[in-house]
């Protein structure tokens, strides 16, 4: 089973972070190949007939993304989305802190294909690992000639701005961030207009994640036909899979689309622990919809998952077994949603700080059943009904949860616990 | 207030942040931070020569500073230490490793050691270690599988006054798990 | 202007609306209300509230009405289940934490939030958990008293800080549910336009200090009415409560205020029931006050004046005021001088101001929201026209227009402007620079905001905006009066060298047509102007001197010489709100009526007239303006006009004066007639005393008004960095300032804006007087009191 990795390839194994070391390994090979022999145009359409589908939750393609930029003389920027904070998702970070090169290579292209003005990288305040890593790397290339003026003797020039966050989950969403990067609160912008007509400062922008800018520069150098003889039809290519919660080897790992979520935990992540049978699987971030023991044959694609009922999103995949208590993931959630709610829409500000506040009750035992009645309806108050998508997010695992676990919210709210533990973590 | 030292002593990287944006507002978070690792938490008058370096109100810099919950704009300890709070690291054990850290630092979450070594933190947003749950940060540098016994080591290297990125070296996650 | 039209249907009912326009404003046209909180016509869009969702069809999900423009054929619904529902759900939200303390808030029965409760509400709250509690009755600023429990954070009035007066004061900290409305900076929210955001706000979150707990607003009966205290002329409404003035708020005029009002106009009210208030006329009787009756007090001024007359000739009296006055006043008051008192001497010039309009390039308010290039010239636009500098800071940041300002005190713009500090001197050889001329060259609308101050500045301003016009721009001259209708009393001639409707008093025909209508023989010559009459006066030659509405001690620029006319002229007649410094000096005093006491018409500083209807009882004795003039020239055996309609008749035929407009003068006198002023102290050592404006100084009404008072500036003087560091000055130091023997202390300031070697002062300060120093002296300063060092 020895399926051969794209973008981790060499990670753990080689320092990729070295120039010289990425080079070896055919690094800016790709970036090469473009400025020699291929105009942006090329590049774009490489990228689109791969079908690259986004990675950073939505799923959508990067090739069709490029092509809605208005060609109107205004500056196009383009943005890497490394603001990674999506619960139970952590491969950027391992891209960028080992593969760096990879996404600097991946953003030149990017940046190519869009006739970008200037690139920014938006990292998380918390990756400062990986902000002083990408800060040594883009040096480096700069040495070499693969940033700046005239890359490589072409006509191509390019700067990278690295752009650190300060500890807020609203900046991985795109217009946040560009709210954020623009020296403003993080506050997402209502769409339309979408950052493809206007954008950072008001010009077009493009904003991807940091895992589909690192595809790139593999469609560029192998061509779409490769990408697209990876994974499945519709979600060609491989995803790493960020795997944590109750499983014996948590981590990343990189398969094709379309690997079936037991092939993901028994082969890969190692299985559940000793004597524990699973309970629920989120298969994409906090927002995800449980899957449940029923689903581990369905092929982790964007499509199958979809219509399993969950989302692929992030592909960061948590495990629930036996021991967990529900309730008090939700309680998670909510909590963690109400901390980061931007604070500008009325449902979103107020909703998430209610739902934290019924779920806290209930989990203590204080819930009743109106409350249940209440966490229900939110949905449709929360849901589709704000500038961004923080709101649906914080309602839709909720949702799931309470059909399918109801009888824990029950044992709940009736005054018995559900009888599993794990404690509520304070923060002051 | 006459303008903190870094406004001074960083005058040429000021210029060069600056720089780095089509829009001199952009500098704004950079600036912050730059104030940050100076002082290990922003004051006053940091807020006010960001303003000053920009050309905007306080009022402005602190509106965007406060929605950042790593600037901090109080004292903090020379280490920071961040336990995460999210989903993964709570299942795992985060609490019982906050019982253990306050317990062993004599404060509660929030709080600095009285001789200004440590602060003690908990985080909503999980810090994306989840394979190391449950995890913390010393000053932003990740450790995980943080057992008490693990804690405590870090914690005696903390005491020797050992450099975070190094302390992470020794108890960071590794990127690829052997099978 | 035709604009392109599109069709929507709104509920079944179709509209024909422009293209473009705001949903939420579109459905008006069919007739349809959709609730909002955030959304404000007047700032910019950000459907933050969520209230305004309706559903459109062909769109997936609900859209916000308030930032979703309208297309062709749009098909839209605000009365389906889903959108009731989200309406139920953003109040059930909204209230969740609000305290409902609906009756003790100043807003319930106004409150946006209390009606669209009702109407749009659900029966009941669902939530369980205890309201989260937060800090209640924080003083915000001067004049602003903030819930922040009742906030709904539509950040109306964060927008309005950050938009309309850019100040960037007021902002919103923290995140998520711990958002807050703060001035982050710990500095209170002392903006002079910060009672609009009482307006705004859609609860009962922001609250007037002044007007708080005093009425229900069902028991307020309203008025509306004209704005006094500059000739921006903004419109309000007057809330009465069983005769009391109670508040006072904006009544949108697009062409003038725009909706907003600033501070002074919104909170200085309250004197007009205030102790201070002057209710009978007084009379000195060895050396003190005592109260008369009106009829005493007319008898004893017919009395002096006709013996002046007699023995001296009319031209023995001087008479000093009128910028204050409606149009009518003004009319009569230079009728009065000059049919009944016999004298030409009659000028409403009380400070430094010579001219207060100009026919040669006449110019709208609101042409400065559409200008390409404003210069504002000796003059700081929110000291005293403010809401017109609203105007200013739109058109500048939003970057269409070019602004410099030219003068001895610089504005405190955020967007950029061009600076060109200059003494007053210096002034006209900057506007004839070919810099300043290059700069404004080419466009398209111009537009010129000065102070009125100095004729050679009026001959340069002439000069350049000839020459700007003759390179094709459009070009208008606003100038800002130090008093709110300076343009209606130059117009009703109450000046020393014209008659109404700028007739030249020396012009043969002008005199005749005045004589026929009055029915008496005018008095020969041209008249003194203030200047002169006080240094007659001082110099013992005239006999008589009438002041009305005119604090001379507080706004003429040499203090000294009003001290030895008031003192030196044997007989005194102050007529005004209050016993002013001046009023002081008077030997009768004539108690008049406050602005809402009285009827009539006042002229903006572009020329419209609006009309005002009086609003109240006067207090005490108190008589109008009209009155009193029409009562003394009875007492003096002369009918001054039979009928308002026979005066309104009179006004037209002599002065112009037509509904809407009045006249502006006429070039000659912009470019400089009359006599030259006596130039500015020569040069010397120091640094040069620059006396600027402050809104809320002057001897008047914010003296006068006891809840007002607080947010009267303190004396300080203002430095430049430079200087302070040269001088060894920290700011908060308390410093003396001294020339010419007479020195003044003050607490320095340490500001960017002030124009280097100079140094500011306020003018206008009871306890300060900036015009006790000579014009443009050079001041030595001495620091008294150093603050103490700060430890850091
Ligand atoms: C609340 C919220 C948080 C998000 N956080 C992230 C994030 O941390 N990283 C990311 O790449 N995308 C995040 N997204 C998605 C981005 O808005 C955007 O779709 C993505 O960066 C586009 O990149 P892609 O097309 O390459 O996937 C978030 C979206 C929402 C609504
Ligand atoms: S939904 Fe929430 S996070 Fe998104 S813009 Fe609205 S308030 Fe901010
Ligand atoms: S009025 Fe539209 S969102 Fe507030």
């Amino acid at each position: 089973m020895a399926f051969e990795p794209v973008l981790t390839k060499g990670i753990g194994k080689l320092d990729l972070v070295d120039i010289e070391v990425y080079e070896s390994q055919g690094g800016y090979q790709a970036l090469r190949k473009a400025l020699k022999q291929m105009t942006p145009e090329d590049v774009h359409n490489e990228v689109k007939k791969a079908n690259l589908r986004g990675r950073g939750g939505a799923g959508f393609p990067a090739g069709i993304k490029w092509g809605f930029l208005p060609d109107d003389g205004r500056p196009r920027y383009l943005c890497c989305n490394a603001d990674e904070s999506e619960p139970g998702t952590f491969n950027n970070k391992m891209l960028i802190e080992y593969n760096p090169h990879l996404l600097i290579e991946g953003i030149l292209l990017a940046a190519y294909a869009t006739k970008a003005a200037q690139s920014f990288i938006y990292i998380r305040g918390e990756f400062k690992r990986g902000y002083e890593t990408l800060v040594k790397a883009l040096a480096q290339a700069k040495a070499k000639g693969y940033v700046g003026r005239n890359i490589l003797g072409s006509d191509f020039s390019q700067e990278i701005t690295i752009h650190r966050g300060a500890g807020a989950y609203i900046c991985g969403e795109e217009t946040g961030l560009l709210s954020s990067l623009e020296g403003g609160r993080g506050e997402p912008r209502i769409k339309p207009p979408f950052p493809a007509v206007s954008g950072l400062y008001g010009c077009p922008t493009v904003v991807n994640n940091v895992e589909t800018l690192c595809n790139v520069p593999f469609i560029v150098d192998r061509g779409a036909e490769w990408f697209l003889s990876i994974g499945t039809e519709k979600s060609p290519g491989t995803k790493i899979f960020s795997v944590s919660g109750k499983v014996r080897r948590p981590g990343n790992y990189e398969l094709p689309l379309g690997v079936t979520l037991r092939e993901l935990l028994e082969e890969h992540a190692g299985g559940l622990l000793p004597g524990r049978t699973l309970k629920a699987v989120q298969p994409g971030g906090a927002s995800s919809p449980v899957l449940l023991p029923e689903h581990l044959d369905i092929p982790l694609d964007f499509d199958s998952v979809q219509a399993a009922g969950s989302i692929l999103g992030t592909a960061g995949v948590i495990v629930f077994d036996d021991t967990v208590c529900m309730v008090r993931t939700a309680l998670y959630y909510a909590d963690f949603f109400s901390h980061e709610s931007c604070g500008q829409c009325t449902p979103c500000r107020e909703g998430t700080a209610w739902t934290a506040r019924i779920l806290r009750r209930i989990e203590q035992g204080q819930g009743t059943e109106h409350d249940l009645e209440v966490l229900r309806s939110l949905k449709e108050t929360m849901s589709g009904t704000t500038i961004c998508l923080l709101s649906d997010f914080s309602i839709t695992y909720l949702q799931s949860v309470l059909k399918h676990f109801e009888d824990e919210f029950k044992a709940h709210v009736h005054g018995r616990s559900c009888g599993l533990h794990a404690r509520e973590v304070r923060s002051a | 207030m006459s303008a903190p030292a870094w406004v001074e002593k960083h005058k040429e990287k000021i210029e060069e942040i600056i720089a780095r944006y089509p829009k001199k507002r952009s500098a704004l978070m950079p600036l912050l931070h730059l104030a940050q690792e100076e002082r290990g938490w922003i004051a006053d008058e940091d807020i006010e020569a960001v303003a000053a370096i920009l050309g905007e109100t306080k009022s402005v810099v602190e509106s965007v500073c406060s929605f950042y919950s790593l600037f901090y704009r109080r004292p903090m300890g020379k280490y920071v230490i961040t336990v995460c709070g999210n989903i993964t690291c709570g299942l795992s054990g985060a609490q019982e490793l906050v019982d253990h850290l306050e317990r062993r630092l004599g404060i509660k979450v929030g709080e600095t050691t009285p001789d200004g070594l440590i602060t003690l933190l908990v985080t909503g947003e999980c810090i994306a270690a989840c394979d190391g749950a449950p995890a913390l940060q010393v000053n932003l540098e990740y450790c995980g599988n943080v057992t008490p016994e693990r804690a405590d080591e870090i914690i005696e290297l903390i005491k020797k006054g050992e450099d975070p990125a190094a302390i992470s070296d020794r108890f960071g996650i590794p990127p690829v798990k052997a099978v | 202007m035709s604009q392109e039209m599109v069709t929507i249907t709104v509920n079944g009912r179709q509209a024909q609306v422009p293209k473009g326009m705001l949903l939420v404003e579109a459905a008006k046209y069919a007739g349809i209300d959709i609730p909002v909180f955030c959304y404000h016509p007047k700032l910019d869009p950000v459907g933050v509230c969520r209230m305004c969702l309706v559903e459109v069809e062909g769109q997936r999900k609900p859209v916000p009405a308030c930032t979703t423009p309208v297309a062709d054929g749009m098909v839209v619904r605000t009365d389906t289940p889903v959108v009731q529902r989200l309406q139920r759900g953003v109040i059930e939200f909204l209230l969740l934490n609000h305290p409902l303390d609906c009756p003790i808030c100043d807003k319930g029965g106004e409150c946006p939030l209390q009606d669209q409760t009702f109407r749009y509400g659900p029966p009941q709250g669902r939530s369980l958990d205890p309201k989260v509690r937060k800090p209640k009755a924080v003083d915000l600023g001067n004049f602003i008293v903030f819930d922040q429990e009742r906030c709904i954070l539509c950040r109306r009035c964060t927008r309005f800080d950050h938009e309309i007066t850019q100040e960037d004061h007021l902002v919103i900290t923290q995140r998520a549910h711990e958002n807050r409305v703060t001035t982050a900076d710990g500095a209170p929210f002392n903006s002079y336009f910060s009672g609009n955001t009482i307006e705004l706000c859609p609860v009962g979150a922001l609250t007037s200090d002044i007007y708080r707990f005093k009425a229900r607003p069902w028991d307020l009966a309203r008025v509306p009415f004209v704005c006094t205290g500059c000739p921006a002329g903004c419109n309000v409404y007057l809330d009465f409560r069983f005769g009391e003035l109670l508040r006072v708020i904006s009544r949108d005029n697009p062409e003038l205020d725009g909706g907003w009002l600033c501070d002074r106009g919104r909170f200085n009210y309250r004197y007009v029931h205030g102790e201070e208030r002057l209710r009978r006329p007084l009379v000195k009787k060895d050396g003190a006050f005592v109260e008369v009756s009106w009829e005493e007090a007319f008898a004893e001024i017919a009395r002096r004046l006709r013996q002046v007359r007699r023995d001296r000739g009319g031209a023995a009296i001087g008479a000093i005021g009128g910028g204050r006055l409606t149009n009518e006043e003004a009319y009569l008051f230079q009728k009065l001088v000059r049919a009944v008192f016999g004298s030409p001497n009659v000028d409403w010039r009380v400070g430094e101001q010579y001219i207060a309009s100009s026919r040669e390039f006449p110019g709208r308010i609101s042409d400065i929201s559409q200008a390409s290039g404003i210069l504002l010239v000796d003059l700081l636009p929110a000291e005293r026209i403010p809401v017109v500098d609203l105007r200013i800071r739109r058109a500048a940041g939003r970057g269409r227009a070019l602004l410099a300002a030219v003068g001895p005190a610089m504005p405190t713009y955020r967007p950029e402007f061009k600076a060109f500090p200059a003494r007053e001197e210096e002034i006209p050889r900057v506007l004839a620079s070919e810099e300043l001329f290059e700069l404004y060259r080419g466009r398209s609308r111009v537009v010129v905001l000065w102070s009125g101050r100095g004729r050679a500045v009026g001959a340069a301003l002439a000069a350049l905006l000839r020459r700007l016009k003759e390179a094709g721009s459009e070009v208008s001259l606003l100038i800002a009066g130090e008093q709110a209708n300076a343009w209606g009393a130059e117009a009703m001639g109450v000046h020393p060298e014209r008659l109404p409707g700028y007739a030249p008093v020396l012009h043969e025909g002008a005199r005749r047509l005045v004589e026929q209508a009055w029915q008496v023989a005018l008095p020969e010559g041209a008249g003194l102007d203030t200047a002169r009459m006080l240094q007659r006066a001082a110099a013992g030659r005239l006999e008589a001197l009438y002041l009305v509405s005119a604090n001379l001690m507080a706004t003429f620029p040499d203090r000294q010489l009003v001290e030895q006319a008031l003192s030196k002229v044997p007989f005194l007649v102050v007529q005004d709100l209050f016993l002013t410094e001046t009023a002081k000096h008077a030997d009768v005093v004539l108690p008049a009526a406050a602005f809402p006491e009285k009827s009539g018409r006042y002229t903006a500083m572009d020329g419209t007239v609006q009309a005002v209807e009086q609003a109240m009882e006067a207090e005490g004795d108190a008589l109008s303006d009209r009155e009193i003039f029409a009562r003394l020239a009875q007492a003096m055996g002369v009918r001054l006009y039979a009928s308002d309609q026979e005066l309104a008749w009179e006004m037209q035929h002599l002065a112009g004066a037509q509904d809407g407009r009045l006249a502006a003068a006429p070039a000659e006198m912009l470019a400089g007639e009359g006599e030259e002023e006596p130039a500015p102290a020569a040069e010397g050592e120091g640094l040069v005393l620059v006396p600027v404006e402050r809104l809320y100084a002057g001897g008047g009404t914010a003296y006068f008004d006891a809840e007002f008072r607080r947010a009267r500036p303190k004396a300080e003087a203002r430095f430049h960095p430079e200087d302070a560091a040269r001088l060894g000055i920290a700011a908060g130091a308390a410093v003396e300032l001294a020339a010419g023997g007479v020195s003044q202390r003050y607490e320095a300031a340490v500001d960017r804006s002030v124009v280097a070697g100079t140094v500011q002062v306020p003018k206008g300060l009871f306890e300060a007087p900036a015009n006790a120093f000579a014009k443009g002296a050079r001041v030595a300063v001495t620091v008294l009191k150093p603050v103490a060092e700060e430890v850091s």
